[in-house]
């Protein structure tokens, strides 16, 4: 029988973004916007009255060769493009596209070139936070997106409307760190899938919705009664922008993995600590992204090795986005750190298409075995 | 090109055996004036990976690289340059000596960004990244080019501090005045391509040509050597040309013989191409200017070809096939070079015959030359 979380997240998968997005418009007769990952401030779209939808991936259902995305990049690239022009995320009004990488940036020109008539856009965020001018730069990225969304929906996000819309993403983002801890701490109580299921399941729904999902699956494991499940203790790396198939997470967890961190879905935990909500709104996000940048290259590396160390992670399992050059540079960096710290460790390289995964178990089941873990 | 393998040699000379502090640099939209004003050697990772993949020593080092861990899906330039770093650093080309400082524009790429976090670490050398925002259309957002403007300042006291010495006026000046003469002179040298027949290839002589334009910018042996070349260009009797092509994408280094002779054969012409702009671009008249030292080269760093959105690329094309007359359009896409050929099959320019190829920069398994003569084949038979 199914325990009250196990409901809770169940009703995640039920409807389809398509089928949310295109009851929210209905619902409201507002605009719907895409936010490719990783940085879009969504509370500037939601302060606007626009739904920001979530890109989180997923399987590159039609192959589109003229799309001009070509096969050697990710399925997230490839399937937002493909899906955007004639799958389930056509019914999106616009994309906004951080130019987090060399995919992303070009994919703002290629969506305009294929979507006339829909909002294309590319935020800019900082990759000197140490410059003194960095500040008014992405105040200003950010205004100017505030403007083209504001246009766009026919409603000006006034600073008195971001403040609150900052006030609800703290509180998505609270509720989300909470999550976190529970796993850190008690892995058993709460399982990465269900989490991964539950921090995604607000891709498609306005935030306060998403809020009230996740108080309910809070006071659900408040309640749940799970025994205490063994296993062994390891931290997923190398996921922040296209994740993998919530299978691929359950397979590892009934391989005998206790996932008690993971790197999923940034971009609805990128911040360590709430936003302020008082002052210039724009000015307190702006400060938020540039206190939170997300460490790379040898300093991800360090902080890798102390999340394993605080966690009491016994190994990692970095799972990477088949063609994703950001995080394949990373990686050797990253493997040689746990290497050099005596942290066994499991590489997968997955996408969105995934659906077989029992060569993954096979090879968790090997990892995990004692031999590798006490020598 | 003897002249131009003396400069090279000299570079790597200066390299090795010179003096003073060096900085590492990318290609795409770098302020080597800068550094330059102040003293440093300025060295070019990326210009040696492709003398490597030129030199047919890249694939070894590739493969070096893919057996620590790099993936065969990572750019080749990054994986040959690791490769080399793993032999002890020695190339074909002697001892590369270590940075002093890295410098990392992120207008070409954010691969590069990744390439100097490891170089940095490896030589536990400081990284300075400039960030320069990508342009949307036209000219860049005068908040974005303030935000370049501002942070080349700060860079100016880094140098200051790490070269000792600081960056005079004067010898800014000096420096911001060469690039601009030399500027000047190969965008003469590249519209000499408009005659017809075009005694000059945009693409397959281009790509050596601008290598002073790359690795010496803002030296007096730079400007030489685009005077003489000039010259050189001018005096020529224009051979017969058949077809006259605009090219989009880098050449495959590793077999650039095989790929060059496939064009030649049809008496294909090179008339103009985007490769040479992968450093900044001086279309509408822009030079660096050494009355507006920071801005011009803030300006620079912005109008390099990959960080311009695909539609604003697409317009250049456009313009480029109408000024040189072209009759074919060719779009190279190599794999290891994502902000290049991600979108780049969006690039078709209507009612212009387009030829698509894939294959690689720096890494030679990509490379299937009868494959790719068959499409060249189809092409230019089809068009003629
Ligand atoms: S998965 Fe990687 S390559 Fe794809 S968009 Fe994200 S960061 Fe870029
Ligand atoms: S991705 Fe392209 S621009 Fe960047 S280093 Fe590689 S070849 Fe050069």
């Amino acid at each position: 029988m199914m325990d009250a979380l196990e409901e809770i997240v169940a009703s995640c998968g039920r409807t389809s973004v398509a089928e949310d997005v295109a009851a929210w418009k209905a619902r409201t007769g507002g605009k719907a916007v895409g936010c490719f990952p990783v940085g879009v401030p969504e509370e500037i779209l939601h302060a606007a009255g626009v739904l920001p939808v979530g890109i989180t991936g997923g399987a590159v259902t039609t192959q589109r060769a003229d799309s001009g995305v070509p096969t050697f990049t990710c399925s997230l690239a490839r399937g937002t493009i493909e899906r955007g022009l004639d799958g389930d995320l056509s019914i999106l009004d616009g994309m906004i596209f951080p130019d987090a990488c060399d995919v992303a940036r070009n994919l703002e020109g290629i969506w305009r070139e294929n979507s006339p008539g829909r909002i294309s856009e590319v935020v800019r965020l900082p990759r000197n936070p140490q410059s003194k001018h960095a500040h008014a730069f992405l105040e200003s990225e950010f205004e100017r997106l505030r403007t083209t969304v504001g246009e766009m929906s026919g409603r000006d996000a006034k600073d008195k409307d971001l403040r609150s819309s900052i006030q609800a993403y703290n509180r998505n983002r609270a509720l989300i760190r909470e999550l976190s801890r529970i796993r850190g701490e008690q892995p058993w109580r709460l399982r990465a899938t269900e989490s991964f299921l539950l921090v995604r399941a607000g891709r498609s729904v306005p935030v306060e919705e998403h809020n009230a999902l996740l108080e309910s699956a809070a006071r659900a494991i408040e309640m749940s009664g799970r025994r205490r499940r063994d296993g062994v203790r390891v931290v997923i790396e190398g996921a922040p922008c296209e994740p993998p198939p919530a299978g691929l997470i359950e397979t590892l967890e009934e391989a005998g993995c206790l996932v008690v961190e993971d790197d999923f879905l940034a971009g609805r935990r990128r911040f360590g600590a709430d936003v302020e909500a008082t002052g210039s709104p724009l000015s307190a996000l702006v400060r938020a992204v540039l206190r939170d940048v997300p460490p790379s290259g040898p300093r991800r590396a360090e902080g890798l090795i102390e999340k394993v160390r605080r966690t009491g992670a016994r190994g990692v399992v970095f799972c990477v986005a088949k063609f994703c050059e950001p995080e394949l540079l990373d990686l050797p960096l990253l493997r040689a750190a746990v290497e050099r710290g005596r942290i066994p460790h499991l590489t997968f390289e997955v996408d969105g298409g995934m659906g077989v995964f029992e060569s993954v178990r096979e090879q968790v089941e090997a990892f995990v075995e004692p031999p590798v873990f006490f020598p | 090109m003897t002249a131009l393998k003396r400069l090279m040699a000299d570079w790597y000379r200066d390299l090795s055996e010179g003096e003073g502090p060096v900085v590492y640099l990318p290609v795409g939209g770098n302020v080597a004036e800068l550094p330059r004003a102040c003293g440093f050697r300025v060295f070019f990772p990326e210009v040696n990976a492709l003398q490597c993949a030129l030199r047919k020593v890249a694939g070894e080092f590739i493969l070096r690289a893919e057996e620590q861990g790099y993936s065969p899906d990572v750019c080749g330039y990054v994986k040959s340059d690791m490769g080399l770093a793993a032999s002890g650093g020695s190339g074909p080309f002697g001892t590369i000596p270590k940075p002093d400082i890295l410098l990392c524009t992120t207008s070409g790429c954010s691969t590069t960004l990744k390439w100097f976090e490891a170089l940095a670490g490896i030589h536990e050398a400081p990284l300075f990244v400039l960030d320069v925002p990508s342009v949307r259309d036209g000219a860049a957002d005068p908040h974005a080019l303030r935000y370049v403007v501002r942070q080349v300042e700060e860079l100016a006291s880094v140098l200051e501090k790490i070269g000792r010495r600081k960056p005079s006026r004067d010898r800014l000046a000096e420096t911001l005045e060469r690039s601009r003469q030399a500027e000047d002179l190969w965008m003469e040298i590249l519209d000499s391509a408009r005659a017809k027949p075009s005694p000059f290839d945009a693409f397959f002589e281009a790509v050596f040509f601008m290598a002073p334009i790359t690795v010496l910018r803002g030296t007096p042996e730079c400007v030489e050597y685009y005077r003489a070349a000039r010259e050189e260009v001018r005096g020529r009797v224009a051979e017969p040309e058949r077809r006259r092509i605009v090219v989009d994408g880098p050449p495959p280094w590793p077999h650039f013989r095989a790929f060059r002779d496939l064009f030649k054969r049809w008496g294909a012409r090179c008339v103009a191409s985007t490769y040479v702009r992968v450093g900044g671009d001086w279309d509408e008249g822009f030079r660096h200017d050494p009355s507006r030292p920071f801005e011009s080269m803030a300006e620079f760093a912005a109008r390099c070809y990959t960080n311009r959105s695909l539609p604003a690329r697409r317009a250049i094309l456009e313009r480029e096939i109408r000024r040189f007359d072209a009759d074919a359009l060719v779009i190279h896409s190599v794999r290891s070079c994502r902000p290049y050929s991600v979108g780049q099959a969006c690039l078709r320019v209507r009612d212009v015959p387009t030829l698509f190829l894939e294959s690689d920069l720096a890494d030679p398994r990509h490379f299937n030359e009868g494959e790719m003569r068959t499409r060249v084949d189809a092409f230019f038979e089809v068009a003629r």
